[in-house]
């Protein structure tokens, strides 16, 4: 079984320049408008300086003359301001879940999922959004925020080389201190097994408390969707050493899947019920594909 | 269903295999770990599992049960069990069992008889359940013991009750009941033949348990009877007395010959043995023998044939010794030959002989004048011999009783003479089926009456010596005879000389005057009147005293006494009924020894008899490995209960198939 654990110093880099260049046309989509911080390339829900008309307001003195539209003025001898959709940063914070259970599979999750997390910056990066990266077990293991632009892209490698799957699951309690620490609204993008033994539901309900826009990517190994056993078997939890003495045979197995989709499907009602886009991906998905393909179609990158 | 492998070669298999295959489970059990990702979704596996699957634990141990099962079917596999198939599938079978003396043999033990209980019994067990079988024990007379049925609690019951018995062995009866009841008529169930039913059924299958010494086999006539042979017992040493003779001489009846033959039936060894005269217990003579051993029957079919078997025969007989005791004794006596040898046949050990109080005869002569007969018995050597007239011998009563020879000379008495013996000269008893035609006196001899000489009895004790050609008959007469008679001389006009022994009574008859023939002058006539009164007398001195088992005996008692009671050798009393006749018949003659008549009062006759084996027949204990009936080989049924249909190839199919279940199994569960 020890194959399906890669050791991480052998896995490849987490982005090539072929996956870069893909993703440069790539722009993070949150459904909500969000107030940013900075100037972004995002568009406000506060009225400002740009590209895209939003709306007329009369003249009143101390408008900016530069805004009035002469044209109108000319037709109806009336001054009106020209008013403009300010475009704004967007916070996107991605959530790593770090423990134990992630190092796991070929290709290994904990792998994937720092794929897809370097993946997800750097769009974001390349729309001039903040980005956050939070490693959690079970609680905030490590996180870097605030980083903005394309050259902070290094310095999110080298946080996603830098952290490890090492440590107990406990996204309850990783989350409510998530919540507590990071105040800002933005897109969360939570990347994890979600095998928590106390639920998925708590962490869930920490991060839906923040009001963020939440994505949920439950990424499992193809061995975790079909697990080739066999014999009678001790398993051991890699992660909490919990033992559990099973006589594989083919009704287990059918009854392990069937476990394992309602476990999925009802983790996906959850996550539906609450307005979280869930997605569910095996890691012998392409990171390519399941970001060209499958987010676009969810609607989280455009 | 048996085991051809002792039992312990299974059950060390068993002890060798099977704890390690637990063992080893147990130890397998320890259970490979495993690293996964979470058990969280295991543990609720098992937990749904185990809910939902009742036979859980057994599906855990489901490996083990198979393996346990292969083990299993390849250890009974090892014990190599065989299935004996029924063996006659279709057919009725007859089981003829021998309970004559050779049977009685000892062997290990059991007897034979029982060794053929035994193997009856298994061959019932081998029969279907519908099947139908009847029970015929046989020895000189066969008896039904069951006529056929199909159930098989009775006739094993029947097999059970056999009883053994000193008596020959004949099987033409047997072979005769067997057909009856299992070729052309068959009778309703439990009734026997009754009425005429013909039977639709294929003729039985005779099977019959012996030994093979059968003293008929080669008269017996098998016809649509499908006959089968198992031999019954081993090859044994046995010495054996086959005959038995004692005679008082007739000149000197204080003198006794004894005649014994003794034969030494081990078909390799010589014997080496003593044999002991007792006269009334006290030993009177002894004599060392050295018996060479006899040749084994012939046990080729082929050698059987023609006159080889007969020559072969004779040569068997021949290993025969003959021994011979001069004994002195004026009194009755039992004379008792006792052989040393303890051999596996005991009947024929011991034999015995009855001899009657020494006496010389007196003999009554009724003629009215006979110068020849009168100058013969002047000359015998006879105790008394009176004379009589036709018409005093009417009128003296009891005057002419009491002799034990009655010569009646051209006249007859006018009534039944009673018991005795008589010579008739040129006359007939009054008796039914006697009757005699006498030429007159004057009668001219011509063909009417002239006969010519056509067949003449030399071997017989009467006529030993005596010549055909001194006969010279000028007229004959003519002569009926009763059934039973035996013609010493037979001319083309009828019975010449007869002898007609009947029950109580010994009939000589001659069917010509001595005055028509020259033969009083010849030296044949006292010769043949002194074999004649010594052959009547002696045989009535011993005749019916040394019998067969089997025999019927006639014992005479006075007409007041109602039972008589005869002692059997193993004191079991038996009760004769005379029923006032005077005369009783006793036939449970089975066991060899001395038989007592009780009461033992005067008129009782005989008060003592013997019953010896004297069969060489019997005593030959070699059990025959062919039987040849009726000129033809019979079939050797060797497996009782059919043929052994080794059934451990099918054990060991069944231990690969569950291998492969077992295999398959193993991989369902990792199939996916």
């Amino acid at each position: 079984m020890d194959v399906a654990r890669p050791t991480n110093s052998k896995s490849p880099p987490l982005l090539d320049p072929a996956f870069m260049r893909r993703l440069e046309q790539l722009q993070i989509v949150s459904r909500k408008i969000f107030a940013g911080k900075f100037k972004g390339e995002r568009l406000s829900r506060r009225k400002g300086q740009s590209a895209e008309f939003a709306d007329y307001k009369n003249y009143t003195v101390g408008d900016d003359l530069r805004f009035l539209d002469w044209s109108i003025y000319a037709r109806l001898d009336k001054l009106f301001i020209k008013l403009f959709r300010e475009e704004e940063d967007l916070d996107v914070t991605l959530l790593i879940d770090c423990s134990t259970s992630m190092d796991w599979g070929e290709p290994n999750k904990f792998w994937y999922g720092r794929r897809l997390a370097a993946a997800m910056a750097y769009i974001a990066l390349g729309n001039f959004d903040r980005v956050n990266l939070y490693g959690l077990s079970d609680s905030i293991k490590s996180s870097v925020s605030g980083l903005r632009g394309r050259n902070q892209m290094h310095r999110i490698l080298g946080f996603l080389n830098g952290i490890s799957a090492l440590g107990r699951s406990n996204l309850g309690e990783a989350c409510r201190r998530f919540a507590i620490q990071h105040r800002r609204k933005g897109v969360v993008i939570i990347i994890s097994d979600f095998y928590d033994k106390s639920g998925y539901e708590e962490p869930i309900r920490y991060l839906l408390a923040s009001g963020a826009d939440i994505y949920a990517l439950q990424i499992l190994s193809p061995w975790e969707l079909q697990p080739e056993l066999a014999g009678d078997l001790k398993l051991i939890d890699i992660e909490d050493g919990d033992a559990a003495e099973v006589t594989v045979t083919s009704a287990l197995l059918a009854s392990y899947k069937k476990t394992l989709n309602n476990f999925c499907q009802s983790l996906h009602d959850y996550c539906t019920a609450r307005g979280i886009t869930y997605l569910l991906t095996g890691t012998d998905v392409p990171a390519e594909r399941l970001i060209l393909n499958y987010l676009r179609s969810r609607g989280l990158v455009r | 269903m048996q085991f051809l492998s002792p039992w312990y070669i299974p059950a060390l298999a068993a002890v060798l295999t099977i704890p390690p295959l637990v063992i080893m489970y147990f130890l397998r059990l320890r259970r490979h770990e495993t690293p996964v990702p979470t058990t969280y979704l295991w543990r609720k596996v098992i937990e749904d599992l185990q809910v939902n699957q009742p036979f859980q634990k057994l599906r855990k141990n489901l490996l083990l049960l198979l393996q346990l099962l292969v083990l299993f079917a390849a250890i009974f596999a090892l014990a190599k069990p065989i299935h004996k198939i029924a063996m006659s599938q279709n057919e009725r079978v007859v089981l003829l069992i021998d309970r004559s003396a050779s049977m009685t043999v000892r062997q290990g033990r059991d007897s034979r008889l029982d060794q053929a209980k035994q193997q009856a019994q298994a061959l019932l067990r081998g029969l279907r359940r519908s099947q139908k079988a009847m029970l015929v024990s046989f020895a000189d007379t066969a008896e039904v013991l069951c006529p056929f049925t199909a159930d098989k609690s009775m006739l094993a019951e029947r097999i059970r009750s056999i009883q053994p018995s000193d008596r020959t062995t004949r099987l033409e009866e047997a072979v005769r009941l067997a057909k009856a009841y299992g070729t052309t008529l068959a009778g309703p169930e439990g009734e026997g033949v009754r009425g005429i039913m013909a039977s639709t059924e294929p003729p039985a299958k005779a099977i019959v348990f012996s030994d093979g010494a059968i003293s008929d086999a080669q008269d017996v006539s098998v016809g649509r009877l499908n006959l089968e042979y198992v031999k019954v017992g081993q090859s044994d040493n046995n010495v054996g007395i086959t005959a038995i003779e004692a005679r008082r001489e007739y000149a000197n009846p204080a003198q006794i010959q004894l005649f014994l033959r003794v034969q030494n039936f081990s078909p390799k060894e010589s014997a080496h043995t003593g044999i002991s005269i007792y006269i009334n217990d006290t030993l009177a003579a002894a004599k060392d023998l050295d018996l060479p051993p006899t040749p084994p029957p012939p046990s080729d079919a082929t050698a059987q044939a023609g006159s080889a078997a007969t020559s072969q025969q004779a040569e068997r007989m021949n290993s025969s010794q003959t021994v011979a005791f001069d004994l002195t004794s004026t009194d009755a006596v039992i004379i008792e030959a006792r052989l040393q040898a303890e051999d596996a046949l005991r009947a024929d050990n011991i034999a015995r002989v009855c001899l009657g109080p020494a006496k010389q005869s007196r003999v009554l002569l009724v003629t009215a004048g006979n110068m020849f007969l009168e100058k013969v018995l002047a000359g015998l050597p006879l105790r008394q011999v009176a004379h009589m007239k036709p018409q005093e011998y009417e009128k003296a009563g009891d005057k002419a009783a009491g002799f034990d020879v009655t010569i009646f000379d051209a006249c007859a008495p006018a009534n039944d003479p009673g018991n005795g013996n008589f010579i008739f000269f040129a006359a007939a008893p009054k008796l039914p089926d006697f009757a005699i035609q006498v030429p007159p006196k004057d009668a001219p001899a011509d063909d009417t009456w002239r006969g010519t000489v056509v067949d003449f009895d030399t071997m017989h004790p009467m006529m030993r010596h005596v010549s055909v050609d001194e006969i010279l008959v000028a007229r004959w007469a003519k002569l009926s005879l009763p059934k039973g008679a035996s013609v010493l001389l037979e001319t083309d006009k009828g019975p010449g000389i007869a002898y007609v022994p009947q029950t109580r009574r010994q009939i000589v008859l001659v069917a010509f005057r001595l005055t028509d023939s020259v033969w009083p002058l010849q030296v044949g006539f006292p010769v043949f009147m002194y074999n004649t009164i010594r052959y009547m007398t002696g045989s009535a001195m011993q005749a019916e005293r040394s019998l067969q088992p089997g025999e019927v005996i006639d014992i005479t008692a006075p007409k007041d006494l109602k039972t008589l009671t005869v002692i059997q050798p193993n004191r079991a009393s038996y009760k004769v009924d005379t029923a006032g006749q005077g005369q009783g018949r006793f036939g449970a003659t089975e066991q060899t020894g001395l038989y007592h008549v009780e009461p033992r009062t005067a008129g009782v006759s005989p008060q003592v008899f013997a019953v010896n084996l004297a069969n060489a027949n019997e005593s030959d204990i070699v059990p025959r490995e062919i039987l040849q009936v009726g000129g033809e080989t019979v079939a050797i049924q060797e497996n009782l209960q059919g043929a052994n249909q080794p059934i451990w190839p099918y054990a060991i199919l069944a231990a690969l198939a569950v291998l492969c279940l077992e295999w398959y199994v193993y991989n369902r569960r990792v199939m996916v």
